[in-house]
């Protein structure tokens, strides 16, 4: 069986959709806690409008870095596990666009919602309407750069004891760049000035992320399998 | 260059070059750094402006500028190890990451001590200062890796990748705090480095920071003996090192 | 002595001073010691590991007459 890379790529994301339609726990589970965490924060500081407009931008993005992490041990481990990544590394395809078939569909599952839910977010932490269009934006061209970044995480760690702080770890401090990069958009967007300037960094940081880490992934698969 | 290089794969090698090389760094070490803490510590002027305070900078810029030199360097074993599979390079890796982050706390606690009699308060979100700080979880990131793994060969080469990655991002990294910093703090006060520092200043920053290097070296070499022989144990040529009998394995 | 105390005093950021000449001093020769105390472990795991080894042997040479 032959395949182009699109034609692979595709057939990685149906894959891993029609598994994760199965067990919908699994990916609600980050978008509920993302919830509770973005609830907390009202009952924590005091509902006043004005603190919350002020914090919303670092709450919402530290939150979705928080549960964009929580989701990553159900991107390579169930596959670890049945054997299934191990038929994958064997095939005679690039294991590196399967990976970015992996973060697609990753994305699909935890970073989408996320786009989706962000007026959400901003009605709940009293975001002017006005910052609600770059509250977005930033969520969807950021959250691949949590995906990318995650996955090379989820690989690296696959073999490792306690992997689950690990994975948080060895992430944070790579992610940092992209939490200052959306904050200050959004914070930008609120006091009324234009933030394409932040957005066109994220989206720059997502393209290297997204082009890099498939190989840094496949590196650290072929790592663990062997 | 790659025959001249060839031995020195050999642990026992590499282990004899080390040994050798270390109590000439150790000397030098400090010899250099005595003299040049000496001379910043007595005989150069006292700062106009902040007295005698900005002594500190004797030890908080080398230990700042080597921490980011000791995450370079290894990173650029990391790419030994997962490009020609060289064993002792991905070894440096676990025996550079404890100094440079030694080298960064140091940074951090000095920065601390020094921004207290400067701008009245222990800790400033400075750019410095920030940057140091992730620079210390990226360490810690990647000593956890090495340590996360029964197999030492296989938390090596993670390590080694987590290393790259995190060299290809530390610039950005850098950039964002920078970016950041100057964001929020608007003309920040960045006392730390004068614009143009006097000559009998400068010598002794000078030295410091060739001690400071020279140590590093020593330290990375020290570990690295150590690195090499736990890996090794059980070898005769480790057995009749350690305690001076070959064992007949 | 006046003028060492002086020196000392550091114009008043003598605490400052010497508290970061200090910690800087132990926690690098703390990694020294470290790796002293590494090496001690080192060489006691692979004198144990040589013991196993030449009980092991002997066992083997002794159990072969009987065979």
């Amino acid at each position: 069986m032959k395949l182009s890379s699109l034609s692979l790529i595709m057939w990685v994301i149906r894959r891993d959709l029609r598994v994760a339609n199965r067990q919908r726990s699994e990916w609600l589970n980050p978008l509920i806690f993302l919830l509770m965490v973005i609830t907390l924060f009202p009952l924590g500081v005091g509902p006043g409008e004005q603190i919350l407009s002020r914090i919303a931008p670092g709450i919402i993005w530290v939150a979705a870095l928080l549960s964009g992490l929580l989701g990553l041990d159900r991107l390579l481990r169930e596959d670890y596990e049945d054997g299934s990544l191990e038929q994958l590394v064997l095939q005679p395809v690039s294991l590196s666009m399967t990976g970015l078939g992996k973060i697609v569909a990753h994305w699909l599952l935890s970073g989408l919602p996320l786009v989706i839910l962000a007026p959400l977010f901003g009605l709940l932490l009293s975001v002017p309407v006005s910052a609600w269009w770059v509250l977005t934006l930033s969520l969807l061209l950021g959250t691949p750069m949590i995906s990318a970044l995650g996955a090379i995480g989820a690989a690296l760690t696959l073999q490792a004891r306690r992997s689950g702080t690990l994975v948080s770890l060895i992430l944070l401090p790579l992610l940092i760049p992209l939490l200052i990069f959306a904050t200050s958009a959004i914070e930008a967007a609120a006091m009324g000035l234009p933030a394409n300037g932040q957005l066109a960094i994220i989206a720059a940081m997502s393209v290297l992320a997204l082009t890099l880490s498939p190989l840094a992934m496949a590196a650290a698969i072929r790592m663990s399998i062997r | 260059m790659w025959r001249w290089l060839h031995p020195l794969a050999k642990p026992e090698t590499s282990y004899r070059l080390a040994d050798k090389l270390l109590p000439w760094f150790s000397i030098l070490a400090v010899l250099v750094l005595s003299i040049g803490l000496v001379w910043g510590l007595v005989f150069a002027p006292a700062d106009y402006q902040q007295g005698d305070s900005f002594r500190i900078m004797y030890i908080h810029v080398p230990a700042a500028i080597f921490s980011m030199s000791v995450y370079f360097a290894m990173a650029a074993a990391a790419f030994i190890v997962l490009v020609w599979q060289w064993k002792i390079s991905g070894w440096f890796i676990q025996a550079a990451a404890p100094v440079g982050a030694v080298l960064t706390a140091i940074a951090l606690i000095t920065g601390a001590i020094w921004g207290k009699p400067t701008w009245g308060t222990w800790w400033v979100w400075d750019a410095r200062l920030t940057s140091e700080l992730i620079l210390l979880f990226l360490y810690a990131g990647v000593l956890a890796l090495y340590y996360a793994f029964e197999d030492s060969k296989k938390g090596m080469k993670a390590a080694a990748i987590l290393a790259l990655v995190g060299v290809v991002n530390l610039p950005i990294i850098h950039f964002s705090v920078e970016w950041w910093n100057t964001l929020h703090q608007g003309a920040s006060i960045t006392k730390f480095e004068a614009p143009s520092i006097a000559p009998s200043m400068l010598w002794p920053l000078l030295l410091a920071l060739l001690g400071f290097a020279l140590l590093s070296v020593a330290l990375v070499l020290l570990r690295l003996k150590n690195e090499i022989l736990r890996q090794e144990l059980g070898k005769p040529w480790v057995s009749k090192e350690l305690h001076g009998e070959p064992s007949n394995g | 002595m006046d003028k060492l105390l002086q020196w000392l005093h550091m114009g008043g950021y003598g605490v400052y001073v010497w508290s970061a000449f200090f910690v800087t001093f132990l926690l690098l020769a703390g990694l020294a010691i470290h790796a002293v105390w590494v090496r001690k472990g080192l060489a006691q795991q692979s004198e144990r590991l040589q013991q196993r080894r030449s009980r092991l042997k002997r066992r083997q040479q002794s159990s072969k007459p009987q065979e």
